[in-house]
């Protein structure tokens, strides 16, 4: 008997301890490799390990009919599906998805629930149902912030460590577009990420405008997949502790500024 | 010391052993609480009463050849040891785990069947570590696997990637007429403001995106080839209103699944549709880029345009079309679609 040639479920914990980039590229190995790399035992260990509560809490499509189905998937395809789509929690608050690379936790808050400083003066800030926007900037949430006109631009988000993977270095990014009549944008705003208990830390610069070169001293707009831009706020590392993650930008120099969409804040691994 | 001797002598004044017999036909005698520390030995011994002597020695799988039971045993006589500290057992398995790949695989397997978790979990991880980042032919050459897929199989992976963006644009298009589903469906029990906007009169909202409003004025639709489109697309969504009142709630739900099938399908199926237009399709990624690249107006006629109204229409039409045949013989179709994504190429539902 060729001992080397180990039984299948053996194979599969192997490979439940790589990643999921090996379990895809080799399950072109052979037959049986493949079938251990398409195993629940493999996935399993690659989703998260609260994932079923997370997605029974999900609100996306309003049936709890779809939760189940999604539960009828086998792992591999559970794991996938919440890598490309995005499920709604919290009444709609967050969305939740899984980076693909690294199975852990991705979270967007939405304009919603960001604290937008003059946000719910009708004459600064409109928020737009997600039906009427183009397909260029498809929304996830019911509606996004429109940024009319305002002096003093200010978005703070906050988000609870514990709900996020742990041991992992997370970035935060806010999610924008800039409307026709944008103006003033190409100003720097001033972002910071801190977690509830530390001090003020030093902030950095970032700058909304889309098309500024990459020479300047600070964050640059990066055109994502799905349309939106995005600038990052900050980044920390997500240890065990049970704590409040802030995130903060600020631009209050210069006069009127008008043209935003803020579609929320995301968290993802780095 | 004879057996004879052994049996005189009371168990409490020393060490018991076991026998074991491995499929090569050769014992050897093990302190018992060495063995006993294997799950599949120690079940032999309590329910069995076997292995208390030369011939009752317990069997060992075939798996276990006498090199790797002795390193088994190596391992158990370390860890059965109840007073050592993690940072002992730690380094011990560090230096254990020390040998050639071959070795690393026997020895996986042969714990796997004495059910010996944590060696099989400290050698799998040991292996995991030398398969990371490692290419199919090499994971060939380590396990001996033989090279038994088909061409065909082997191109089975690719229905995950989502890169092409063609597809992109498609599973735009789909979500955005699952959305569409949804929102009319919300729109039937739910009396919110939002339904506002769905209320209106066709002309209502063209006047409004023309400028009725001025701050949104240039918001969406505004040369007035994208008022067409814009007219074009409201005008089917309420022709289609009525055929999907029927099946309201199993739409939303058909729909939540088309994001999983319809990614298997559509980029097999309408990826080889797009294949008779090549002027239109080799055109799509780019010109989908180099419209955002620049431009960072809000111009949804853009995207539309840059697609040959023609085939925008006739993928209108394939949604449609896709949508009620989903609808109408919704459970077996589900069945068939999931079993299907999972073994096969999947059909080809557009012909």
């Amino acid at each position: 008997m060729d001992v080397t040639a180990l039984p299948e479920e053996c194979i599969a914990t192997i490979i439940s301890f790589t990643s999921p980039r090996d379990a895809c590229r080799n399950s072109l190995a052979s037959r049986s490799f493949g079938s251990a790399a398409g195993s629940d035992l493999v996935w399993k260990r690659f989703l998260p390990p609260d994932y079923q509560q997370i997605i029974s809490e999900s609100v996306s499509s309003g049936s709890s009919s779809s939760s189940s189905s999604l539960n009828n998937l086998s792992k591999k395809d559970i794991y996938f599906h919440l890598c490309h789509n995005p499920i709604l929690i919290g009444n709609g608050n967050r969305s939740f998805t899984i980076d693909k690379l690294s199975g852990k936790k991705c979270y967007m808050l939405r304009a919603r629930e960001l604290s937008i400083t003059w946000g719910d003066s009708p004459e600064y800030w409109k928020w737009i149902p997600s039906a009427k926007l183009p397909i260029s900037a498809q929304s996830r949430f019911s509606e996004v912030a429109y940024l009319l006109e305002v002096c003093w631009l200010e978005i703070g988000g906050r988000i609870e460590t514990k709900i996020l993977s742990p041991n992992t270095r997370y970035g935060a990014y806010l999610i924008y577009t800039i409307k026709g009549d944008f103006h003033l944008l190409y100003i720097p705003a001033k972002v910071s990420i801190r977690f509830e208990d530390e001090n003020e830390g030093n902030g950095t610069i970032a700058y909304l405008q889309p098309d500024t070169p990459e020479v300047v001293d600070g964050q640059v707009p990066r055109r994502r997949e799905d349309m939106w831009f995005e600038i990052e706020i900050g980044e920390f590392f997500n240890g065990q502790v049970d704590s409040l993650v802030e995130m903060h930008l600020i631009c209050t120099a210069g006069d009127w500024k008008s043209g935003l969409v803020v579609h929320g804040i995301e968290l993802r691994p780095k | 010391m004879s057996e004879v001797d052994m049996q005189v002598i009371k168990p409490e004044m020393m060490k018991s052993y076991i026998w074991l017999q491995t499929a090569d036909g050769s014992i050897q005698q093990v302190e018992q609480e060495v063995a006993m520390f294997c799950p599949m030995i120690c079940h032999e011994i309590l329910q069995k009463g076997m292995g208390s002597s030369k011939n009752y020695a317990i069997s060992l799988p075939q798996r276990v050849n006498p090199a790797m039971l002795s390193l088994i045993l190596d391992y158990c006589r370390f860890h059965q040891v109840p007073g050592r500290s993690n940072k002992e057992r730690k380094s011990f398995d560090e230096r254990f785990i020390r040998m050639d790949t071959k070795r690393l695989c026997e020895l996986t397997s042969a714990a796997d069947s004495l059910q010996l978790k944590p060696l099989v979990d400290l050698t799998s991880r040991a292996l995991a570590r030398i398969i990371e980042g490692k290419t199919p032919e090499e994971i060939r050459e380590i396990f001996h696997l033989p090279d038994d897929l088909t061409e065909e199989e082997k191109l089975e992976p690719l229905k995950n990637s989502t890169d092409d963006p063609r597809i992109r644009l498609l599973n735009r298009l789909y979500a955005r007429k699952r959305k569409e589903l949804k929102e009319r469906d919300k729109l039937k029990s739910v009396e919110a403001e939002e339904d506002r906007v769905d209320d209106r009169s066709v002309d209502d909202l063209l006047s409004f995106i023309n400028g009725g409003n001025g701050e949104v004025r240039k918001f969406c639709f505004t040369d007035s080839k994208g008022v067409k489109t814009s007219k074009g697309k409201k005008k089917n969504r309420r022709r289609k209103d009525p055929q999907k009142n029927a099946s309201a709630d199993e739409s939303v739900e058909s729909h939540e699944k088309d994001s999983n099938c319809l990614n298997f399908i559509c980029h097999r199926t309408e990826v080889d549709k797009l294949r008779p237009h090549p002027g239109e399709t080799s055109k799509l990624p780019d010109e989908e880029d180099e419209a955002f690249a620049h431009k960072v107006e809000f111009d949804d006629g853009d995207i539309d345009d840059e697609i040959d109204p023609a085939l925008k229409e006739e993928i209108d039409r394939e949604v449609e079309d896709f949508a009620r045949r989903l609808n109408s013989d919704w459970p077996e179709r589900m069945q068939e679609i999931l079993s299907l994504g999972q073994e096969r190429r999947p059909v080809h539902f557009f012909h």
